[in-house]
């Protein structure tokens, strides 16, 4: 039994099923005049009978073995968990601290993932922020944003 | 900066345009256009760098250029492969291009007699194409375009401006945009899949002695650069077909036709020919359905589409007429390209050696950045900053449980397209479905779409 593949159908099939739900809200309508919810209606149940059709064919299937832990094993995932908290961190405190101090705090915590010493990782960073901002903000002109007290 | 993208793994032609987007936005929309277009042949060619050198692709178009590529630079031949390479890209990107020059405009003189009922039928077409094509499991394609479908139905209504599943958010009224979708899902996902791997990159030390490839190579290789040429000028056209796909096509039929078959992946000159024609190829012809119909054929080229909307350009059959500008100067600038990349990539390739070398540790945190930015400046908002880590953290978890993301933002890109073809019909036929025989080109999308369905189910059923 292939686990990715049992885990991820029902995952879809309930993704389907919410889907539905707020569709049916929405209202349907008919074929002659269709509703905001009559594609969504139609492609979640599509969905839902896809995902039955390949949890069925793996449930049934005992030939492979595919365990989830394997897909993580001997890999340095603790590092993406850092780099995805480290960017959710980063969009909280981006619209008040603005775009130089977060994203310095941001680059100092990617960069030090990859084990350099501390004067690089502060050089590195500085560079990355000040090489960007000056990209971005002043040759491109895309407002970057700017903290809570206007730097 | 297409070569730069497509020497360096990690980052595709589809994170690189969807991140650099921001880089035109002071541009006019033909130079934009032109730049984004530009970057997409440029990673075509460089792509077959890395996987000869390195034995790592730059894109997913050159992942089958390693199994020959890096066999002939291992015996010595590294310069005769990145000769044939090159010479064989410029070869068949610029047939492509004759092809997209000669195909375009009648086409696009077709294509404005279309209504709703044969955008519709076209459209499902190409969504049955989508998943048929799909490189892994078909159920599974099916699952991510579906996904991707129900992902453009998020925001108003497109005809009774209705809030659809925006739960009251009101960045969401708007829809998602395909920018932070495909940073997410091509970028930052790319990078988390690599960060966790932490292997060294292992270059190659050869001396390049002569890119120019000897008479013997061009001898082994004349056929297979046709051959790869045809089969990536039709595949670029098909929806769901494109580079990628047609790389593999025309490495499998190389090797089918090859009298010594054994050859290849021991350094057949064929094996290397014959996939980077093939996309080159196929990465001009992708232009034919984008320009003409409006129709992205394949996952690049859906981002472009998103980047043709955020100028204020909508392509499709009026292009032609009304921004004759855009669609020549595309044309022009591909022909032009082409003979740069001809002219700069074998002199500059020590330098994309050395570029391989840049340490991970700095690039990926680099690609992060660009990652963030190219995100928010789609509306200068920090909330598609949270959607591109959400579809990052998406697709690196698709790519751990074996999906494609490439189906989900094809399907996303069409889907506004073809719910609002398929409501105005049946509005027009008051619930008809018999709207969609009486129109020929709508009847011929469908037959193709029911025999395509029909065949595996009746052959599945007559297997048991």
């Amino acid at each position: 039994m292939d686990k990715r593949n049992i885990t991820s159908s029902i995952f879809f099939i309930l993704l389907a099923a919410f889907v539905l739900l707020n569709s049916l809200s929405m209202g349907i309508g008919s074929f002659s005049n269709p509703q905001p919810g009559f594609l969504l209606f139609t492609t979640s149940l599509l969905l839902m009978a896809t995902c039955v059709m390949l949890f069925a064919a793996n449930f049934y299937h005992r030939n492979t073995e595919i365990n989830l832990a394997g897909l993580w094993t001997n890999l340095n995932w603790h590092k993406n968990i850092i780099v995805l908290f480290s960017l959710i961190v980063y969009t909280t405190a981006v619209p008040i601290i603005g775009y130089i101090s977060a994203t310095f705090a941001l680059m100092a915590v990617l960069f030090g993932l990859g084990g350099m010493k501390t004067w690089t990782i502060i050089v590195s960073s500085l560079l990355a922020v000040f090489l960007s901002y000056g990209l971005f903000q002043y040759l491109l002109k895309i407002p970057l944003p700017r903290s809570v007290w206007a730097f | 900066m297409g070569t730069l993208i497509g020497v360096l793994p990690g980052i595709g032609p589809v994170g690189a345009i969807s991140i650099l987007l921001p880089l035109t936005f002071q541009l006019p929309p033909t130079g934009a256009i032109i730049m984004l277009a530009g970057i997409y042949t440029g990673a075509m060619y460089g792509g077959s760098t890395t996987s000869i050198l390195i034995n790592v692709p730059g894109e997913a178009a050159s992942v089958v250029t390693c199994l020959d590529g890096y066999q002939m630079a291992r015996q010595g031949q590294a310069g005769a492969a990145l000769g044939i390479a090159v010479f064989g890209s410029f070869l068949a990107g610029t047939i492509g291009l004759i092809g997209l020059q000669m195909i375009a405009e009648p086409l696009s003189f077709l294509a404005l007699k279309f209504g709703p009922p044969e955008y519709f039928a076209i459209i499902l077409l190409g969504f049955t194409f989508i998943i048929y094509l799909a490189q892994q499991s078909v159920i599974k394609a099916a699952i991510m375009a579906l996904t991707g479908l129900l992902l453009s139905m998020i925001g108003l209504d497109p005809i009774t401006s209705q809030p659809r599943m925006t739960f009251g958010v009101i960045n969401l009224f708007e829809g998602l945009h395909v920018a932070p979708l495909a940073i997410g899902l091509f970028g930052l996902a790319e990078v988390l899949d690599n960060l966790e791997k932490a292997a060294p990159k292992k270059i190659l030390k050869v001396k390049i002695k002569s890119l120019f490839p000897r008479k013997t190579h061009w001898l082994q290789a004349k056929w297979a650069i046709l051959r790869g040429t045809a089969i990536g000028f039709f595949m670029g056209t098909l929806p769901g077909g494109g580079p990628v796909l047609s790389s593999f096509i025309s490495y499998g039929v190389e090797k089918r036709v090859s009298k010594n078959p054994e050859k290849f992946g021991h350094g057949a000159v064929e094996g290397v020919a014959a996939p980077e024609s093939a996309n080159n190829a196929a990465a001009s012809t992708s232009f034919i359905p984008l320009l003409t119909l409006g129709i992205p054929p394949n996952v690049v080229l859906a981002v472009l589409f998103g980047a043709f909307l955020i100028h204020g350009i909508t392509p499709g059959p009026l292009l032609i007429k009304e921004h004759p500008e855009v669609f020549w100067g595309i044309i022009g600038s591909m022909y032009v390209g082409n003979v740069i990349l001809l002219i700069l990539n074998l002199p500059l390739i020590p330098l994309w050696v050395q570029v391989l070398k840049i340490p991970d540790k700095i690039l990926y945190p680099l690609i992060i950045l660009l990652c963030v930015i190219g995100a928010y400046s789609i509306n200068n908002n920090v909330f598609d900053i949270l959607i591109m880590i959400i579809f990052g953290l998406s697709g690196y978890l698709l790519k751990k449980f074996a999906y494609e993301p490439a189906p989900l933002i094809l399907a996303f890109v069409l889907g506004p397209m073809f719910e609002v073809n398929l409501r105005r019909s049946l509005l027009m036929s008051q619930g008809s479905f018999s709207i969609f025989l009486e129109r020929p080109v709508a009847l011929a999308a469908l037959v193709f779409f029911f025999i395509m369905v029909g065949l595996p189910i009746y052959r599945f059923i007559r297997k048991k």
